[in-house]
């Protein structure tokens, strides 16, 4: 034995990689970027967000021929037609009748080259208006997204920095406010902007945003619940425990390991919400709730369907592509939320 | 060194070789075969099971993890091998690959044979596991091969009563037993592993019992179907000391009692020296050195093996620090063609920067993977 | 047990507290003159509700713009003290109790969510599973798809695309309403009748929910499968099919049974869309014609109802909870 440790030792030489450093891994970015890419789902949830918003932001731009409030006269000559069935001694008989009316507007036209998408019952032409619309819901959902996660960052916080009687206070709130129901709440919300539009209190076309405003107070305790899980699991951490004991300050602490440990739920959480907040707008402006002519946003465009049963159900351009854009932006929204999440999630599978 | 990490083009890379990889490998697995393609014969007739050059890899994004990378040994009749290393050394991987339960897709069993001689009766056959499609695997698996895992406390289906999950194996291996005949055999069980109130613990739930009885019900239920080897992952590490103890006198106990074998994974070598008849060290993926439990406690040859013994605190030693082996288990991913444990290793020599170290046959029963063993034998 | 019950009452009476507070609040902040515009509309196309009647309740409930805080406070407790006796007031639009209106309309709008409800979780549990146990597989892309359509899909655009497809292109369902006001049918007949006008709006409701319950199914389902105890029932030696179906499902079965309890109460408060898409007479088109009107003690009323069922479901859902999983034990 003795023998054996007197051969010659060699020491690892200084350029040589030690074994267990050898292994090349990926970057914690490719890794991400992997997973985000591995489900086709993610990247087709990503082409869908940037066509639609290219379609509306950068559509206006190169469609010009017109404009959001544009109603086309080109009146042209209508003819309605009726028909009247009766029988007599057992003869079947149909009469028809056609009546020419005169129409100064161009209204429900069918889509043709001057209007892609035809025209609605106002003679607003349907494309622009699209786009139009697209951004009035894409900005009012972004803007209340941003206000959840800041108000709901914010007051989480507060609950779990502060803890005790502040804490118990914000999660009773949260409680209660979970318990409202969304839809019926901004009804009764909604109704009395009715009467402060009526009493000029508030403008017409700010309404859905102050609606959308007042969803955020009924809607941030999944963000707040969020953070102050957090920074409560982050307060029974080891490494927090050792910044204590270093000396660093509380704030200081939190702050500092607080903001990369809950910015990915947030960030999928956000992206989760974006969907469902553009569904949320959307619903509102289809009850009638939301931005009024002669402007317009994609639930608008479809609210005429429960007063016109005729577009329902002979004009599908003036309210399926609409419909169409919702469900293309809260499923890009969801697919990407989706995506993020599996790629954050330091418990994902495989 | 410059570039820790994988570039772009090389993670694709590696995520189309893992596909193909994988794809050929699951249809294998899921195929259909006539028994006759997986049997096989024994080369030592006094072996119940034999790895042969085992490689069971994990295809993951970062690379091909080889965890268990050619391994090798015997386990023979009524005897206990115990496996031993550090954590992420594969030993784990090497047991699951005989029960044929790693996690697919990622996990496969890539070459190698796994002889077990299976016994129904009087007749024997013997069957390569790792050939047998996975749907044939019931033939083995909780019948002539039960397991015993190391976590007691998820180990046990939360809602349904160790009864419920006793019986069943009964129902497995007898599926005319009538209701009360199960009962009877799992109760049975139960006074055999020395549980106190065998009727109380059938009607309990898992959560109701501690640690050491679910360790014991886990045992129990290996034994319900008189396997003729057990495989022990680590059946002590997540109990306190007191109840450590008994669970491993139970082992001993059982073995006798049922005239099997137990194959004993571990990283405590104070296990082994208890337990185990024959040792297999393991590193990286690799056996190392294998012997007689005497040979490797009391003629360690593996550097390696010496550094374990070393580093487990005695009485007797007069120093005031523990040794300890320095650097980390490499993570077996595109590992270089030389001695894996060379830079941790005191005792280098040229030869170990040259390719890997054959197995070098000291003894009719010891084996040792080591250059400074072949030096010695070609001087 | 008995008195874990008890304080979650009480904690579900504080949290309805709460609601209560906002939901009058809220309701305060409506000008009195529109309501008194709204309601003079609504007595020129016959609801027998006089403005002395919204007068009165509007002193009453100290809603007046020129109350007082006393007179506020003073008519916040009036209000919860006609809550606690189940008095929500007499509906502006409908002229009967508010509670009445409700109740009334709230059996159909149950048998249709009953009915939504059985047949989603009849498909979404399968799929769910099938994914999670062909994970990555076409199968379960197939099912994450159609979750995610399901998730994304606004009700009153799929609600009305089905509407003028099935019922008005094709012809094959009734468009609105429950009955058809043409024949008078009796037992049977009356019963395929319901079921016909009912068809389209349960096929709605159904695709728009089913989304969610797979997804729960599937992702429980995932976690149960990695989990230590289907590897032990696995080296038992039982099949595939008995881990997946006994082992794994018993245990995926507990968050959904949990959430089913959840469910129940809400299955009371009517889909607002879905029934108005399809002019049903159910609670939730009710509530809001009602709230278009600017009926406030329905507003008010059909608001608490569905806060406490809300809350009485959060309730149901934790006791189920105890009930299905073992370890649960209530303190």
């Amino acid at each position: 034995m003795k023998d054996s440790q007197e051969i010659e030792v060699q020491e690892t030489m200084d350029t040589e990689v030690p074994l267990d450093k050898n292994v090349r891994l990926m970057s914690p970015t490719q890794m991400l970027v992997r997973r985000f890419f591995r489900s086709k789902l993610s990247i087709i949830g990503l082409v869908m967000i940037i066509s639609l918003f290219l379609f509306c932001f950068a559509g206006p731009l190169v469609y010009t021929r017109w404009s959001q409030t544009d109603i086309d006269k080109s009146g042209m000559l209508d003819y309605a037609t009726s028909e009247m069935t009766y029988e007599i001694n057992g003869v079947t008989y149909t009469m028809q009748q056609t009546l020419e009316t005169s129409k100064s507007d161009n209204m429900l036209s069918a889509p043709s080259a001057t209007h892609p998408l035809g025209t609605d019952d106002q003679g607003y032409d349907v494309l622009i208006r699209l786009m139009q619309g697209g951004r009035v819901s894409l900005l009012v959902s972004f803007l209340t997204v941003f206000l959840l996660t800041v108000f709901g960052v914010l007051m989480g916080g507060i609950a779990g920095y502060f803890g005790g009687w502040v804490d118990n206070v914000i999660m009773r709130i949260c409680d209660v406010l979970i318990c409202l129901p969304g839809i019926p709440i901004l009804l009764i919300i909604s109704a009395a902007m009715d009467g402060w539009v009526a009493a000029g209190m508030v403008p017409e076309s700010s309404r859905i945003y102050i609606l959308m405003i007042f969803l955020t107070f009924i809607s941030w305790p999944g963000t707040a619940r969020l953070v102050r899980g957090q920074i409560l699991s982050l307060r029974e951490q080891e490494y927090m425990v050792a910044a204590e004991a270093m000396g660093y300050s509380t704030s200081r602490k939190i702050f500092k390991h607080l903001v990369p440990n809950v910015m990915p739920q947030l960030i999928v959480q956000m992206s989760l919400s974006l969907g469902s907040m553009i569904l949320y707008e959307a619903t509102l402006s289809y009850l009638n709730m939301g931005i009024k002519a002669p402007y317009t946003a994609w639930g608008t465009m479809i609210n005429i369907i429960t007063t016109n049963p005729d577009i329902l159900e002979n004009h599908l351009h003036v309210w399926v592509p609409a419909g169409i854009c919702i469900v293309i932006a809260v499923l890009g929204f969801n697919f990407v939320g989706d995506g993020l999440r599996d790629a954050l999630d330091p418990k994902a599978r495989r | 060194m410059a570039n820790h990490y994988l570039s772009g083009k090389e993670i694709r890379a590696i995520a189309k070789q893992n596909a193909k990889e994988i794809k050929r490998l699951e249809a294998y697995k899921n195929r259909r075969a006539p028994e006759s393609e997986y049997l096989t014969q024994m080369h030592d007739d006094a072996n119940i099971l034999e790895i042969d050059d085992l490689h069971s890899y994990f295809f993951t994004e970062q690379g091909v993890v080889k965890a268990v990378n050619g391994v090798s040994f015997n386990i023979p009749k009524n005897s206990t091998v115990g496996i031993v290393g550090e954590s992420g050394c594969g030993k784990s991987v090497t047991s699951m690959s005989v029960m044929r339960l790693l996690q697919g897709p990622a996990g496969q069993i890539v070459s190698g044979e796994i002889r077990f001689k299976a016994k129904y009766g009087d007749a024997t056959k013997v069957y390569d596991i790792a050939k047998m499609p996975i749907r044939d695997i019931y033939k083995i698996r909780g019948d002539q091969i039960a397991m015993i895992f190391q976590e007691p406390m998820t180990s046990l289906n939360p809602v349904f009563t160790i009864g419920q999950q006793l019986d069943e194996v009964t129902f497995i291996h007898r599926p005319d037993a009538t209701k009360e005949e199960a009962k009877a055999k799992s109760i049975e069980m139960l006074n055999l592993v020395g549980i106190a109130m065998p009727e109380r613990v059938y009607a309990a739930f898992p959560h109701e019992l501690s640690g050491g009885m679910r360790q014991r019900v886990m045992i129990s239920m290996a034994l319900a179907s008189n396997p003729r080897l057990i495989i022990a992952d680590e059946p002590t590490t997540a109990l306190d000391v007191t109840i450590q103890a008994q669970i491993l006198d139970l082992l001993r106990d059982l073995k006798n009692k049922i005239d099997g074998s137990i194959m004993l994974i571990t990283h405590d070598l104070g296990v082994i020296a208890e337990m185990a008849d024959y040792v297999v060290v393991m590193y990286a993926g690799r056996v190392i050195e294998k012997g007689t439990v005497q040979e490797i406690f009391h003629n360690p040859m593996h550097p390696y093996t010496i550094g374990l013994q070393k580093s487990k605190p005695t009485l007797q030693s007069d120093s005031d620090t523990l040794f300890n082996i320095p650097g980390n288990v490499p993570n077996p991913i595109d590992m270089p063609d030389h001695c894996y444990f060379k830079e941790r290793c005191s005792q280098c020599t040229k030869a170990c920067s040259g390719e890997y170290p054959g197995m070098i046959q000291v003894s009719p029963t010891h084996f040792v993977a080591c250059h400074l063993y072949n030096e010695e034998a070609k001087a | 047990m008995v008195k874990y019950i008890l304080k979650r009452l009480g904690y579900a009476l504080l949290v309805l507290f709460g609601v209560s507070l906002i939901i009058y609040f809220l309701t305060r902040l409506m000008p009195i003159d529109y309501v008194r515009d709204k309601v003079s509309q609504l007595q020129t196309s016959g609801s027998v509700v006089s403005s002395d009647m919204v007068d009165a309740m509007y002193a009453s409930y100290g809603l007046s713009a020129d109350a007082g805080f006393m007179d506020i406070l003073q008519g916040y407790f009036n209000w919860l003290l006609d809550l606690l006796r189940l008095d929500l007031g007499v509906s502006f639009k409908y002229g009967i109790p508010v509670a009445d209106k409700i109740a009334d309309h709230m059996g159909i709008s149950f048998l249709i969510a009953l009915i939504a409800t059985i047949f989603e979780f009849m498909i979404a549990i399968p799929l769910g599973i099938t994914a999670a146990t062909h994970q990555y597989k076409f199968r379960d892309y197939l099912v994450t798809v159609l979750v995610m359509v399901g998730i994304s899909l606004p009700a009153f655009f799929f609600g009305n695309i089905l509407k003028s497809w099935l019922s008005i292109k094709l012809g094959w369902f009734p468009a609105s309403g429950l009955s058809d006001p043409t024949q008078d049918l009796f037992g049977f007949a009356r019963i395929l009748d319901y079921l016909h006008h009912v068809f389209v709006p349960i096929l709605t409701v159904v695709i728009l929910s089913i989304g969610a319950r797979m997804r729960m199914t599937r992702t429980n389902m995932l976690e149960v499968m990695n989990s230590d105890y289907i590897r032990t029932a696995r080296a038992k030696g039982l099949k595939e099919k008995t881990v997946i179906n006994k082992h794994a499902f018993r245990n995926t079965l507990i968050p959904l049974v949990t959430s089913l309890a959840g469910l129940l109460p809400s299955l009371f408060s009517g889909a607002i869309i879905t029934e108005q898409v399809f002019d049903l007479p159910g609670i939730g088109n009710i509530a809001l014609q009602a709230m278009n009107v600017g009926d406030i003690p329905f507003i008010m009323g059909y608001n608490m109802f569905l806060a406490v069922l809300s809350v009485v479901g959060v309730l149901l859902a934790d006791l189920m909870y105890a009930i299905v999983d073992p370890r649960v034990k209530l303190e």
